[in-house]
């Protein structure tokens, strides 16, 4: 019995991870109808920004900020060349586009940093980035590591991390505070008008491309906070940690109802608990089928979602 | 004085030409009709005012400024406000939201939105009793009421209502052009009105514009074309 919470306590860390990740997703398929694959690269460009950021010796605070600035703009600068171009082409180009952009986000981080994970302190690669930032990198020695707290509530048999209980909360915060923004904030209720009904929304006035830029600053950012998340946790970040995770939100995301910003969260930390459970119970080989698996059997069983609305279209 | 004027509007949608040299214009006071049967460019027409389609050509001027070039938002700004073909309501959002987001354009106070939300309801009454409903569960004419409603909440100078007859019942139909009249000939609204119910439109109409496959190809005082023995023929059922 106190297994199972354990395992459950310990995928709600987990799980939040891909929450954070899966808003992003969530909250561009709300507007653009679009799946922007290469949001899982902006966690990852989002997790090596800050890790450097940090090890060059900025307080994590102002670290995260920094990245989600560049990270939001990178965002914002990638839609406006990549994917507005091809606005009324249909849905397959910007699929495609988006596989393409990932694939290359990928690839550039590799080439210019390295296919070796990361760890704190992290020493900026030899070349354009060492040139420009060099003078700013500290001593390893004199280099104090940030840290999640490490305590721990030890309930006998039942052990929860500080850190996990933080993360879980700052995924739950953001949540809300996101839906509160969508709700509440003149920009916000532009991104909702314009995910419900986009000529409708142009034509009560909602600016479309700031708005869409807008929502692809957001989700960026919240991309941005789980990589230093996962990247503190782990104390490892890799080119490639935007794939497994990337694709796991993303199934996070469809499975608690794309375009509905709970949802993410829901989904995120059904399957993070899913996850810890199997490799719980010695079923780690299907740890990173299960996202999938339980994706299939409730789209068969509630196609819209586990918070998703069905509605028959009105004509 | 004129309020709105359009000259040679083209609109092309890849190799095919919706809108060729459209010319017309709308007066202070107004109510203009476009009728025309399906494809004839009418919804084109509407959707290139509201910045929504860029013409390939021509011009449209609206209180002296071209607004060839501006965003959709800056045009409801400048106060010209659609209530678009098929409505378009915000589906999963209250009535009472679908109409505070027709405010959406304009910083006003709360005291101000509210009485503005007063007079909308003081024309359409139903929308009260069903304030806080979903608007997806509102029946095709309610539907169209707060269609109306929402662009009126944009505090427009030029209202653009594309279709208010399509798939309602022609008791209400009766019943938003009733309104559609009361809003002109009390509060003085000018209204562009695209409808393929001819007859219906050229009642309520000061002028009209007769559109047949992008261009137009008649026009005149909206009496006179109620009587046109042509038109009755082609739109008026004979």
């Amino acid at each position: 019995m106190f297994e199972l919470l354990q395992y459950i306590a310990d995928g709600l860390a987990v799980g939040s991870v891909y929450a954070l990740i899966a808003l992003g997703y969530s909250m561009v398929f709300g507007v653009l109808q679009l799946v922007n694959f290469a949001h899982g690269e902006l966690f990852m460009i989002g997790a090596y920004f800050v890790m450097y950021a940090i090890s060059l010796g900025l307080p994590w605070p102002a670290a995260l900020v920094a990245g989600m600035c560049f990270v939001g703009f990178f965002a914002v600068i990638m839609e406006r060349l990549c994917y507005k171009p091809l606005r009324g082409a249909g849905k397959l180009a910007p699929l495609i586009t988006a596989v393409g952009l990932s694939l290359l986000l990928q690839n550039l981080v590799q080439a210019t940093i390295g296919p070796n994970p990361q760890s704190y302190p992290a020493k900026l690669p030899d070349g354009i980035l060492s040139k420009l930032f060099g003078w700013m990198q500290k001593d390893p020695n004199t280099f104090t590591l940030p840290q999640l707290p490490e305590g721990l509530f030890d309930y006998g048999d039942l052990v929860i991390r500080h850190r996990d209980v933080l993360i879980f909360f700052v995924a739950v915060g953001v949540t809300a505070g996101l839906e509160l923004f969508l709700r509440k904030s003149r920009p916000g209720r532009g991104i909702r008008a314009l995910a419900l009904q986009p000529n409708a929304a142009r034509l009560v006035g909602v600016p479309f491309n700031f708005t869409i830029s807008l929502t692809f600053f957001i989700g960026a950012a919240l991309a941005v906070a789980a990589g230093l998340l996962q990247g503190m946790a782990d104390n490892q970040v890799t080119p490639f940690m935007g794939i497994s995770s990337g694709l796991k939100a993303f199934a996070a995301a469809v499975l608690g109802g794309i375009g509905v910003i709970p949802g993410a969260l829901v989904g995120g930390l059904v399957l993070g608990i899913a996850e810890r459970l199997l490799v719980g119970y010695d079923l780690s080989t299907f740890k990173d089928g299960a996202a999938f698996f339980i994706l299939i059997v409730v789209l068969l069983l509630r196609p819209q979602g586990l918070l998703g609305k069905a509605r028959m279209v009105k004509v | 004085m004129t309020l709105l004027r359009v000259e040679n509007l083209t609109v092309r949608y890849g190799a095919i030409v919706a809108l060729k040299d459209v010319n017309f214009e709308v007066r202070e006071g107004e109510i203009v009709t476009f009728v025309g049967s399906n494809g004839a460019g009418k919804t084109t027409t509407m959707r290139s005012l509201s910045g929504l389609v860029k013409p390939a050509g021509g011009s449209i001027t609206f209180k002296g400024q071209s607004l060839g070039t501006l965003a959709s938002h800056r045009i409801v700004q400048l106060g010209l406000a659609q209530s678009p073909e098929g409505r378009l309501v915000f589906p999963d959002l209250s009535v009472k939201e679908n109409l505070m987001l027709g405010a959406f354009s304009r910083r006003a106070s709360h005291q101000q939105l509210a009485n503005e939300l007063e007079s909308v309801f003081q024309l359409f009454p139903r929308l009260k009793e069903r304030l806080a409903q979903d608007a997806h569960t509102l029946s095709g004419g309610e539907q169209q009421m707060l269609a109306i409603g929402r662009a009126l909440m944009a505090k427009p100078s030029l209202l653009l209502l594309d279709e208010p007859s399509l798939g309602i019942a022609p008791l209400l139909v009766q019943q938003i052009f009733q309104k559609i009249l009361e809003l002109n000939r009390k509060d003085g609204m000018t209204v562009l009105l695209a409808e393929q119910n001819a007859r219906m439109a050229l009642r309520i109409a000061h002028r009209a514009y007769v559109l047949e496959v992008g261009e137009v190809v008649q026009q005149g005082n909206a009496a006179e074309l109620l009587n046109d023995e042509k038109l009755q023929k082609a739109y008026l059922g004979g």
